[in-house]
């Protein structure tokens, strides 16, 4: 696993920092929740309180009043009496029905200020209009129970559609009301406005729909409009409605909303409700910013924190001002949780009992915003920053991994050049004055590749040396040698002996300059010419004179490149590298198998090489690169050089000089030299570098 | 008459050999150890007929260069063989620039060292008597080879060339087209020299040649098998 793969695995970790954070919000939601059911129970118990203490400001139930309220709304708009409700309160106010048989009348009331509108709509096949000289009549009776145990009774009967007065009737403790109306003929009936004053219905409402039939006297019979008063009896026939019971008139009181009000906290919703759930006054204190700051991930992350799907789902608890859930009232002071998405909302209910007939409850509910804007946005910057520092961190790694790796290829490639076989060792490697563990290994592979080039210097400068601490005791044996076979001359007995000496210091002798060849030539690189040259026929005259030299072994010349191939090089030196690798490939060469000179471009067609092959034993794997550095030989010989031999191979030794020979003159062409292993032999290749120029060798 | 021969050498043995040898042959052998010995000795006597010098002498790093130096300012004609330990190309050169005859390495044969001593006394004899040994010259083209005077001239200019390279030039121009190899040249001219320094004389032959004449091209690569004397 690379160390880039490796570091970014380990920053992973690091996304247990925003775990970890969530952990810690969760908690601190949890405290801030029950911190929230305790501040909702003190405003709760608060406005209780008040509450509790003003019973007068309650709209208290009259005792004549029973059955169905009549829920006043407040208007927000003026009430055109039109007979038409378009102008009504949306959604619009609660409605009292009394149906009976085909036909029902309906009631729905609204207040602004200190008028009540009533708006009245029959349903009826029968006209109810009150005619003249008609049998049937009909009419509206509307009965108003006032704060001070007042009755004023309406009585609605018109003769037609449009705007009409009505006067209240005569009550001892009222002394005159009146009223406005609008009666609209509609398909099904009629619809009928009316704006009448609200004190007169504070405490109660009375409405009936009364069918009367008209009967008149006999002496009039004949002229039954003639005198009305004295003719006609007016009977009760059907009513439908409160018959003269009173409804209690509920409303939103503005005077209990002013007193609760200055209770009220941030996010709470306190609402005031009559035992049949009525509300009587709501309040809502100051909003909060509803929304996390985030987007939708951020919503499933938190109410994946909130942990609240167990929580049952939040509803409007109000439809048309009555309680929609009559069972929220039972949980007095259990602080219950909803959710809605990530929120969750608390609702809380606190019992107000004045009475054995009055029962109140306040609600509060408050949503869970205030959490949510505490938490939220702690959870949000955590998250934030979390996500910040785990991609800086996750950058920073992978800079510092890519730097790092940088920084190890960079030493990796540097030390692997060095490493090669011909390469020296400047003592320049990268990192080396780095303080850190890469520069310590720097420095030791500094170490090693100095020890390196002082063994491969020591290597090279061994045969010179060597040669030259061992001619003297040479020159000492041989000139005894010489002195001795002189002195010796006449006898037969010692003069083998002496011969075999001299020969052995011949021998001696040759190995000697041999080892000092390759120094010699170093020194005298620069005496040679740089030539422009055909290197096929240089290549073809020389297998030409290897064959005169060698005849038992074919030497065959194959041409890539062309006839017409030229380049630059050292022609004498290319010359003697490559009588090294011939003499070399003959050395190991099977007997009387051909030995093959290609010259050829290099793969990378920037070079051209020389290639010659021999049938025979492979090198060693690992000395495919050393065997061109001084004093490496490693093949088996094939058997050429006996000691019997008298030609060029005579007493011929392999002490690994030729090739470095080679490599010394392949480096001063500025080209290079390698071996390896092929099909049942050995190819060594001299690769020249294309395109030098006479100018570029200055 | 017997020749003197100079022996300065700082090894005993060596020197007990070679002079031993040179003794036997009928040369008067002289050896000294250090080169203050050698200068004072000819101070007293004179120079020798011949001077074989080792490079490295006692606790003189280049004693015998100095020796050189300060024997070819006494005499321009006197014969000097270097012969050393040392096979350096810049030793050789450093040593043939002082006006050394020749530059030997020590593994050489007595029997080859005798030839150069008896050569350069026979060309010193030569040079002294010079106008009775004409007819002793092979002509090649412009150039004349005196084998008694081991001396070559180029359109009548003297080339200046050690007793090896003499022995060289010589082997070549003797038969001319016909190809020498390296070995055949050492043999000729006495050595037992690597490949490389073969091609080493050859290339200082040229050059020598081409101080005279820039055209000078009559010594051929046969490449692969060693040079030939080319009469164009």
């Amino acid at each position: 696993m690379k160390l880039k793969t490796q570091l970014l695995l380990i920053s992973i970790v690091m996304l247990g920092l925003p775990w970890a954070g969530c952990q810690s919000i969760k908690e601190i939601t949890q405290v801030l929740a029950t911190s929230q059911e305790q501040m909702l129970a003190n405003s709760l118990n608060s406005a209780a309180l008040v509450l509790k203490q003003q019973p007068s400001m309650l709209n208290q139930r009259h005792p004549n009043t029973f059955g169905d309220a009549v829920y006043a709304v407040k208007a927000k708009d003026q009430v055109q009496l039109d007979g038409y409700d378009n102008d009504w309160q949306q959604p619009i106010a609660p409605e009292l029905n009394w149906p009976f048989m085909n036909a029902n009348m309906s009631l729905a009331a609204q207040y602004q200020g200190d008028d009540l509108f009533l708006k009245i709509q029959l349903i009826t096949d029968k006209s109810a209009f009150n005619l003249p000289g008609a049998n049937e009549w009909q009419q509206l009776q509307l009965k108003g129970l006032s704060d001070h145990n007042a009755t004023t009774v309406y009585d609605i009967h018109v003769a037609g559609d449009g705007q009409f007065i009505i006067d209240a009737s005569d009550s001892p403790n009222v002394s005159h009301h009146r009223a406005k109306g609008y009666w609209r003929t509609t398909a099904w009936g009629a619809s009928i406005e009316l704006k009448l004053p609200l004190s007169d219905f504070n405490r109660g409402l009375s409405l009936d729909w009364q069918r009367f039939e008209r009967t008149f006297s006999k002496a009039n019979q004949a002229h039954p409009l003639a005198d009305v008063e004295d003719s006609v009896t007016n009977q009760l026939r059907s009513s439908l409605g409160t018959l003269g019971g009173f409804r209690p008139v509920l409303r939103q009181d503005d005077e209990i909303t002013r007193l609760l009000t200055p209770l009220i906290q941030q996010g709470i919703q306190l609402s005031l409700v009559d035992q049949q759930g009525w509300l009587l006054s709501q309040v809502n204190g100051p909003r909060v910013n509803r929304d996390i700051p985030g987007f939708w991930l951020m919503e499933k992350i938190y109410a994946w924190l909130q942990q609240n799907d167990a929580l049952p789902q939040w509803r409007e608890i109000f439809e048309r001002n009555q309680l929609v859930y009559p069972e929220f009232v039972s949980q007095f002071k259990q602080p219950t949780w909803f959710k809605q998405g990530y929120r969750s909302h608390l609702l809380m209910v606190e019992p107000i009992k004045l009475d054995q007939h009055s029962q109140y409850y306040l609600i509060a509910t408050q949503g869970g915003e205030v959490l949510i804007r505490l938490a939220g946005s702690s959870f949000n910057r955590l998250l934030f920053i979390s996500l910040i520092a785990f991609i800086i961190l996750v950058l920073g790694l992978l800079s510092y991994a890519t730097w790092l790796t940088w920084r190890v290829n960079r030493l990796s490639a540097s030390a692997a050049t060095q490493m090669q076989q011909d390469a020296n060792y400047s003592g320049e490697l990268p990192l080396i004055k780095s303080q850190d563990e890469l520069g310590e290994l720097a420095r030791n592979f500094n170490q090693l590749l100095t020890l390196k080039q002082q063994q491969t210097d020591y290597l090279s400068s061994l045969a010179s040396k060597l040669s030259h601490e061992l001619r003297t005791p040479l020159a000492v044996i041989r000139s005894s040698l010489d002195n001795l076979s002189h002195l010796q001359q006449n006898n037969t007995e010692q003069t083998p002996f002496i011969t075999r000496a001299s020969d052995g210091c011949h021998r001696l002798s040759q190995i000697i300059t041999a080892m000092s060849e390759a120094k010699r030539l170093e020194q005298s690189l620069h005496d040679f010419d740089y030539q422009l040259v055909n290197v096929p026929e240089l290549l073809k005259e020389l297998s030409q004179a290897y064959q005169q030299t060698w005849p038992d072994h074919p030497i065959e010349f194959i041409n890539q490149l062309g006839p017409e191939f030229e380049a630059w090089i050292y022609p004498e030196l290319l010359v003697q590298a490559l009588d090294k690798v011939i003499d070399n490939a003959i050395d190991f060469a099977k007997a009387t198998t051909p030995i093959t000179l290609t010259l050829t471009l290099c793969k990378n067609e920037l070079n051209w090489q020389i290639d010659v092959y021999n049938q025979g034993d492979a090198l060693p794997q690992q000395h495919e690169l050393t065997i061109f550095d001084s004093l490496v030989s490693m093949r088996a010989q094939q058997n050429k050089a006996l000691p019997q031999d008298t030609g060029p191979n005579q007493g011929k030794s392999h002490l690994g000089l030729g090739l470095y020979i080679v490599s010394i003159i392949q480096k001063h062409h500025q080209g290079t030299c390698r071996a390896q292993n092929v099909d049942q032999g050995v190819v060594f290749s001299l690769c020249y570098p294309l395109g030098q120029t006479n100018t570029q060798r200055g | 008459m017997q020749r003197i021969i100079a022996l300065v050498e700082d090894e005993p043995t060596i020197a007990a050999n070679y002079q031993a040898s040179f003794q036997r042959l009928g040369f008067i052998v002289n050896v000294f150890a250090t080169r203050s010995q050698a200068l004072s000795y000819f101070g007293e006597r004179g120079l020798p007929d011949l001077a074989i010098i080792d490079v490295g002498l006692a606790d003189e790093y280049e004693g015998g260069f100095d020796l050189c130096r300060q024997l070819r300012e006494q005499s321009a004609t006197l014969p000097i063989i270097f012969l050393t330990a040392r096979d350096s190309e810049l030793d050789e050169v450093s040593g043939l620039r002082l006006g050394a005859d020749d530059y030997l390495t020590k593994d050489i044969s007595l029997t080859q060292m005798v030839a150069r001593v008896k050569a350069l006394l026979r060309r010193v004899d030569a040079l002294e008597q010079r106008g009775n040994q004409d007819n002793d010259v092979l002509t090649r083209g412009e150039m004349e080879i005196n084998n008694l005077t081991m001396t070559i001239t180029w359109h009548q200019q003297a080339v200046e060339l050690t007793l090896t390279e003499f022995w060289i030039v010589h082997a070549l121009a003797k038969y001319p087209g016909q190809v020498k190899s390296r070995q055949q040249l050492m043999d000729a001219a006495n050595v037992v020299q690597d490949d490389n320094t073969i091609t080493t004389h050859i290339k200082r032959i040229r050059r020598k040649f081409k101080h005279i004449d820039a055209d000078f091209d009559h010594i051929r690569t046969a490449y692969g098998m060693g040079y030939r004397w080319s009469a164009q």
